[in-house]
């Protein structure tokens, strides 16, 4: 049975918001009403009815969107699938099918116990798969077994045709494959809600992985050390991690302001067969900044940055490498850290760091102005299986020819700091991608010879004011106005809207 | 006050003579039964029968996405040009019951980059016919591109027409007449039979009953009328009680409300006809005739003081037609006793007042004499190039 929470219900304070606190921004702003349906039945009833009230539906799955795409929905209603969270397998095609509400360390615990399989997804534990699937989704594994949304055979979605009747459909590359490749990395929230990810197959799960975390002190950092370890670990994933044998590496570089004390990066590896019998590519890798001579654990009084891995490494072992069960080391801690108020930013890179690229950076994340800012740049290695070709034309994700994908993130408590924090990363963003390395019409977005626009997981408002935002998304070859006819074909009466969807 | 009371107390109201015959009134505009117009930049013309003048708002898009909002003092048929402000697409206007207030309808796509329409809150001055822009009231998220809008009689409410995202929205409206934020959202799906113009729901006509407080909505997209009543325990929150459906495929476009609120004419589009209602209460429309229209209605309005309404038809060519249509209040039916071709064929909105009517044109507006006693228009047209590129009409009484 459905389950209607209103305003006055207890729980509706609590469920208003997702997991980015900062929306709804107001209360006027909130939805009227939370409807928490756990089967895809309980989804069509509920939409059906909110339609028919005349109301905005929102979609929510895990309540991990980045902009309140979701919770800012005056007088409209949330349909919630956080209750419908099975992982199964259909009896008759043998499909495994992954319920919206389900999140992905659940998924990861399923489809291992169960199957021994896995998704190249996400590194939170408490991502919901609605959201996550739909726009892509990316993880450790993605060099190795390329995203979550390619793996996809079919989806089951509720649109709603212009008469305002709700359709159950089950779409594949045969039926309404228009419709199918649009739910391939498109973004949730666009042409209808979907109730079941289909997989006919998924990816071995690695048996066991390595990590290992190295970190370099801000203390005497000078801007030209700084810049030759950016573009160190960009020149690997332009160049030696293209080969296939790299490609279970995974490595994020994460860049935090100079009052933490270090920054770091943090890795992970198997080989293509899941094991980690030859570590030698990982070695290989690790090796490159010897030079630096970084530390491979931090000083017990060091603070902790805000790892989105859980890259756990041990002292004393050669280059702190830790081998661990590939289970325990993506789902062993758990995480993602409870709701807070945030805001994220994302670039795809094609090539590495240009020095001027890397003084901004510096110069930005050693600058007293930017202290207590919260900011934290997270460069994660991309490409790989990613960028197989063919890929592009099948699914919905433009980028397959990056190397590297940024995350800018900043985390704070308070309201009152909501317009500083915005400010401070919209301007630290922008300064990094205006300049000579970014081409004259797209200054202050990663667009260019070097860039490839931005995620659409990683929702940015602020990326609305410029003109041909869709392009950074979607990129320039054909995929937005396609989403477009998508649209108009499934979504008619744009039922399904948020401030980035695709608009008619 | 509002206008029409005024100028039903101001002594501008003429006894409703015969009506011309077709013939009569072709010999009354000379030959071909055309309106000639003649540019008049101070818009001089022979005096009318109103004794004070009114100040009539054009919305007007001056072309690169822009636009402007403008006043003129109107008077028989005179008109002069006041004030003028910037305003994006102006495509409605709507004047408060009580106040010297006018909201426009913006018809664009974009607030602050988010996927919404927004109404501007214009105060007039009754003495100067200055303007001031009180506020931008931005739509709900995808409600874009609103295309009419109306205030409650009893200016608490202005019910607006989003013809892009499908919707309608109420912003309450404070004891001055600024808006707010919207009180109502309400998505509306639906199609007709026309593809792609019919694809989805397009609300694209709004306008109040006096004596319920209710709205009607004609949705283009859908080919239906929306009757919409506040909630009786949260009166700014309006939901809709009633859908009346309109031939399939007719494209319901123009509203146009008897003064006694009892008579609606809905004008369609697609199959160009207009549809005579009588409104049933508390919340219903019955048809009562329909008549086939030779081309698309473009504007439609009903005289103030009679039972007369104005039509503007346009033509493939650059021509417009005005039909002038008496009522039988009885029978709920509509003849037409007169008509005139008009030399613009790009007339979006029609003003009538006591003694002229006011056509919002891409030329500029276009003043059409009215006879005093048939309300049907004599030979004198006048053209205020001021304001090119007019698209929408309202007035406001001046003091
Ligand atoms: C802590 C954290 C860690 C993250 N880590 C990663 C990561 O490692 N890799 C990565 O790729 N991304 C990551 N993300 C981003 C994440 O993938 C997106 O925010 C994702 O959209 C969240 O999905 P959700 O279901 O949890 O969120 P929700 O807020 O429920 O939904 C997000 C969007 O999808 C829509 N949607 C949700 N469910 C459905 C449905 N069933 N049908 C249609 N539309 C739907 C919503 O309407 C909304 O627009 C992370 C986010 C957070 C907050």
């Amino acid at each position: 049975m459905t389950v209607a929470v209103n305003r006055g219900d207890p729980r509706f304070d609590t469920l208003k918001s997702g997991h980015n606190l900062r929306f709804p921004a107001s209360d006027q702003e909130a939805a009227d009403r939370i409807l928490l349906c756990a089967s895809a039945d309980e989804t069509a009833d509920a939409l059906r009815r909110v339609i028919a009230a005349g109301m905005r539906p929102t979609v929510r799955s895990g309540g991990h969107c980045y902009e309140g795409f979701v919770s800012s929905n005056p007088q409209g209603a949330i349909i919630d699938l956080s209750l419908y969270k099975t992982v199964t397998r259909d009896g008759e095609t043998g499909s495994y099918c992954v319920a919206p509400g389900a999140v992905l360390g659940d998924v990861y615990l399923s489809l291992y116990k169960r199957w021994n399989l896995t998704l190249p997804a996400g590194s939170c534990f408490m991502v919901g798969a609605g959201g996550h699937i739909s726009g892509g989704g990316y993880g450790l594994l993605s060099r190795l077994y390329g995203l979550t949304a390619d793996w996809i055979t079919g989806v089951d979605i509720l649109t709603v045709d212009a008469d305002g009747t709700v359709v159950a459909r089950r779409v594949d590359k045969d039926q309404d494959p228009d419709l199918f490749r649009a739910c391939r990395g498109a973004g949730g929230g666009n042409f209808g809600i979907i109730t079941s990810f289909r997989f006919e197959k998924l990816p071995v799960a690695p048996r066991e992985v390595v990590n290992a975390s190295l970190f370099f002190p801000w203390k005497d950092m000078t801007e030209e050390q700084f810049t030759r370890i950016l573009m160190k670990f960009g020149d690997y994933w332009e160049g030696r991690g293209k080969d296939p044998d790299t490609w279970g590496l995974f490595s994020l570089l994460e860049v935090t302001p100079k009052v933490t004390g270090h920054f770091g990066i943090h890795s992970q590896f198997c080989q293509p067969d899941g094991t980690v019998n030859d570590v030698s590519v990982f070695n290989e890798f690790l090796s490159r900044f010897d030079v630096f001579q970084p530390m491979t654990t931090l000083p017990a009084t060091a603070p902790l940055g805000p790892h989105r891995l859980n890259l756990r490494t041990q002292g004393g072992s050669p280059r702190g490498i830790i081998k661990r069960p590939w289970l325990d080391a993506t789902v062993g801690d758990g995480g993602g850290g409870g709701p807070t108020r945030a805001k994220y930013k994302s670039a795809y890179m094609k090539k590495t760091f240009t020095p001027a690229e890397a003084s901004t950076i510096y110069k930005l994340y050693t600058s007293p102005a930017n202290e207590g800012r919260g900011s934290v740049i997270s460069i994660d290695s991309y490409g790989g299986a990613v960028n197989r070709p063919g890929l592009v034309r099948d699914t919905a994700v433009a980028q397959r020819s990056s190397i590297m994908k940024l995350q800018w993130q900043c985390y704070w408590r308070n309201a009152d700091e909501d317009s500083e924090h915005l400010r401070a990363m919209d301007e630290i963003y922008t300064a990094v991608y205006t300049g000579s390395h970014v081409d004259a019409h797209h200054q202050g977005t990663p667009w260019g010879d070097r860039y490839e626009g931005c995620y659409m997981n990683y929702a940015d408002c602020d990326m609305l004011r410029y003109s041909y935002w869709p392009e950074l998304y979607y990129g320039r070859d054909g995929l937005y106005p396609f989403l477009q006819q998508v649209k108009r074909r499934y979504d008619p009466n744009n039922i399904f809207h948020s401030s980035m969807s695709v608009q008619e | 006050m509002r206008l029409r009371d005024r100028l039903r107390t101001s002594g501008a109201v003429r006894g409703f003579g015969a009506p011309p015959t077709r013939r009569t009134f072709l010999a009354m505009l000379g030959s071909a039964g055309a309106v000639r117009l003649v540019p008049q930049p101070h818009g001089l013309v022979p005096s009318g029968a109103e004794a004070r003048p009114t100040l009539l708002c054009v919305g007007a898009l001056t072309g690169g996405g822009s636009g402007a909002i403008h006043t003129l003092a109107v008077q028989g048929g005179r008109c002069e040009p006041l004030g003028s402000i910037p305003s994006e697409q102006p495509l409605a206007l709507a004047s408060h019951p009580a106040r010297p207030i006018i909201y426009a309808a913006n018809s664009v796509n974009r607030y602050r980059h988010e996927p919404r329409g927004t109404v501007e809150a214009v105060l007039v001055d009754q003495r100067t016919g200055q303007l001031e822009r009180v506020a931008c009231q931005p739509l709900s998220l995808s409600a874009t591109y609103p295309r009419s809008l109306a205030v409650s009689p009893d200016g608490r409410s202005l019910l607006v027409a989003a013809f892009g995202g499908g919707a309608y929205n109420i912003l309450p409206l404070d004891e001055s007449g600024v808006p707010g934020a919207p009180s109502a959202i309400l998505k509306q799906v639906g199609r007709g039979a026309h593809f792609p113009d019919q694809g989805s729901a397009h609300p694209a006509s709004v306008v109040f009953v006096r004596q319920h407080l209710m709205g009607i909505a004609a949705d283009f997209g859908a080919d239906r009328l929306d009757l919409l009543s506040p909630d009786p325990n949260a009166p700014r929150k309006f939901t809709i009680v009633n859908r009346i459906a309109c031939r399939p495929g007719s494209g319901p476009c123009a509203l146009a409300l008897h003064r006694e609120g009892g008579l609606l004419v809905a004008a369609q589009r697609l199959r160009p006809a207009l549809t005579i209602f009588r409104l049933v209460p508390p919340a219903h429309l019955e048809q009562s005739g329909e008549i086939p229209l030779p081309s698309t209605p473009a504007a439609i309005t009903w005289c103030p003081q009679q039972e007369i309404l104005y039509t503007v038809l346009t033509e493939r060519s650059c021509l417009s037609h005005l039909h002038v249509w008496q009522l039988d209040p009885a029978a709920g039916t509509l003849r037409r006793i007169a008509e005139a071709a008009l030399p613009a064929a790009d007339i979006r909105a029609i003003h009538a007042g006591p003694a002229a009517l006011y056509l919002a044109s891409e030329r500029g507006l276009i003043t059409v004499n009215l006879d005093h006693t048939s309300r049907t228009p004599l030979l004198t047209t006048g053209l205020s190039a001021a304001v090119r590129g007019a698209v929408s009409l309202a007035a406001v009484t001046r003091a």
